[in-house]
């Protein structure tokens, strides 16, 4: 408990405001132009083990921007340690960007020595929960800094489960004392897979341990709707977005995740402009 | 279900591809393995641009079998095209020049990405007493080619700026070395000649304490014999193009 009660105490849910994904192509744009990013999220494996470009974009950043790290690799839903290179690799990162927390996803993305890159759905059982609980303990540990679990995006729901998502991140977040990178288009995108209830869903979780909040664009696909971050972040995202924040009753740090088909750097500007809006409109004063 | 026979079904399904019990309908099954394949189909078309535009690939076919042939072993996405010229190669999927524009690719973007030296060139142009006097950069690779790529890009981007690359390369044996110009990020190309190589080679085996111009020349010598010899002036006019060209840092004793 140590460990946990450091993390509490840092208190790292200051409001930082809203920020953008880095990517190495906006580079320009952010520092010759005049734009309305707070703060920005790095997507680890993207920079771990790089030098040249990417480390470099990093060092200008640094001091002017707080950052932090964002990965997939740790693989919170299966049972085997994470390689150690790729823990030093992180480490090395995560202190080289001064990152003010990191996160990963409550997912799957290697097992059994094979590295997928996808977020394949966590069995949600006692078992694997009691698992989970051990592994993110283990990573608080090794790394000792702030960290974040995300929700993801499920395109199917496995007879194996034996309870539901809520419950399993909920007493995940009791039992390990990390925080919640709470992607609101995830849960969006689940409540038209699924037909989860997506405000019925945001209710149960404890929004005190929300730390940052995703909103990115979704494409329908034949009968899925896919978690693509390709394009603009859509209305009902939005309007979902303003009641959580609503309900949480207080400001909480807001990323627009925009990863593939890359659009102009004003558009992407565009979209953290419309989240201060509306963050703006419920907490007047807390943009200046 | 306990979660190690979970893990495993993943496998099956993913890896193996054999049905697995994870409790999904099929079509979801089959979403989520199309995910993990387009991945190597993406990553290949984002390392090898330019074999890409210069000869039609059956990109999905290739990954599929790429796929099943090296599979992800990496945690690092990028990492999983390591491999692909030498598929290619041992498929005879392409003919040989463009086995040898794939490997030219992948060494392109293992200098662009290496992690380097960045200390060595943080303390360039300085040292002590019995320091070693040239620092290897470490953000290189080392080609042997079969055809003239290098010359073929870089005649082909010269007249036809950035616009998707054709024509064929000349056949011709060569020692490429591509390096990252750390001042820039950029990656910088050198054919090497012979005393380029057994430079190249010195430098390679590890700098050694109280190295000076007088015991790398010796040093470089050696490696390259009795029958072929080269005079202070002309050793100092090769290093100096090898410094310039981004493989090594020099130090001032």
């Amino acid at each position: 408990m140590e460990n946990a009660e450091r993390e509490v105490a840092a208190d790292p849910r200051s409001f930082l405001g809203v920020g953008a994904g880095l990517r190495l192509e906006h580079e320009r744009g952010i520092f010759e132009t005049s734009h309305h990013i707070d703060w920005f999220e790095l997507i680890s494996e993207n920079f771990m083990d790089y030098g040249g470009k990417p480390r470099r974009a990093i060092a200008n950043l640094k001091g002017k921007y707080p950052l932090v790290c964002h990965g997939l690799g740790l693989s919170l839903g299966s049972c085997e340690d994470v390689p150690p290179d790729y823990c030093e690799a992180l480490r090395e990162l995560l202190d080289f960007t001064e990152a003010r927390w990191f996160s990963d996803h409550l997912c799957i993305s290697s097992s059994l020595k094979h590295h997928y890159h996808d977020l394949l759905p966590i069995l949600k059982t006692e078992d694997s929960l009691e698992k989970t609980i051990h592994k993110i303990r283990w990573i608080q540990r090794f790394f000792d800094r702030p960290f974040a679990i995300e929700n993801i995006t499920y395109y199917g729901e496995s007879r194996h489960h034996t309870m539901e998502e809520s419950e399993f991140i909920t007493r995940l977040l009791a039992e390990t004392s990390c925080y919640l990178l709470l992607d609101i288009n995830n849960v969006y995108v689940n409540e038209k897979n699924l037909g989860h209830k997506a405000k019925a869903f945001l209710t149960r979780l404890p929004s005190d341990r929300v730390i940052q909040i995703h909103l990115a664009g979704h494409e329908q696909r034949q009968d899925f709707v896919i978690d693509t971050h390709g394009s603009a972040v859509c209305e009902e995202v939005w309007e979902l977005y303003e009641w959580y924040l609503k309900e949480a009753g207080r400001p909480i740090n807001t990323l627009i995740e925009w990863d593939n088909n890359l659009p102009p750097f004003e558009t992407l500007d565009a979209q953290v402009v419309r989240a201060k809006g509306v963050l703006e409109k419920l907490f007047p004063g807390v943009s200046s | 279900m306990e979660l190690k026979n979970y893990l495993s079904g993943w496998k099956k399904l993913l890896y193996e591809g054999q049905e697995a019990d994870l409790g999904l309908s099929p079509k979801v099954s089959e979403l989520y393995r199309g995910f993990v394949r387009d991945h190597y189909r993406e990553i290949l078309g984002k390392v090898y641009t330019r074999l890409d535009e210069c000869h039609p690939c059956p990109w999905d076919e290739w990954a599929q079998g790429y796929f099943r042939e090296y599979p992800p072993y990496a945690w690092e996405l990028n990492h999983l095209a390591r491999h692909f010229p030498d598929y290619l190669e041992k498929n005879r999927l392409v003919s040989e020049d463009l086995v040898d524009l794939a490997r030219y690719e992948w060494g392109e973007y293992v200098v662009y990405s290496h992690r380097g030296s960045p200390k060595a060139w943080a303390e360039r142009g300085r040292g002590g007493q019995g320091d070693p006097l040239y620092i290897l950069n470490e953000a290189h690779v080392l080609l042997e080619l079969r055809f003239d790529i290098a010359g073929w890009i870089f005649h082909w981007e010269r007249e036809n700026g950035f616009a998707p690359l054709r024509g064929r390369p000349s056949p011709k044996s060569n020692i490429l070395v591509i390096a990252r110009d750390e001042k820039t990020g950029n990656c910088v190309m050198t054919l090497c000649d012979i005393f380029h190589v057994a430079l190249y080679e010195a430098l390679s085996t590890g700098p050694s304490e109280g190295q000076n111009e007088r015991t790398f020349h010796l040093a470089v010598q050696k490696i390259l014999g009795e029958r072929v010899r080269f005079t202070k002036s002309e050793f100092r006019e090769k290093i100096a193009f090898l410094e310039k060209q981004s493989i090594f840092y020099r130090r001032t004793p």
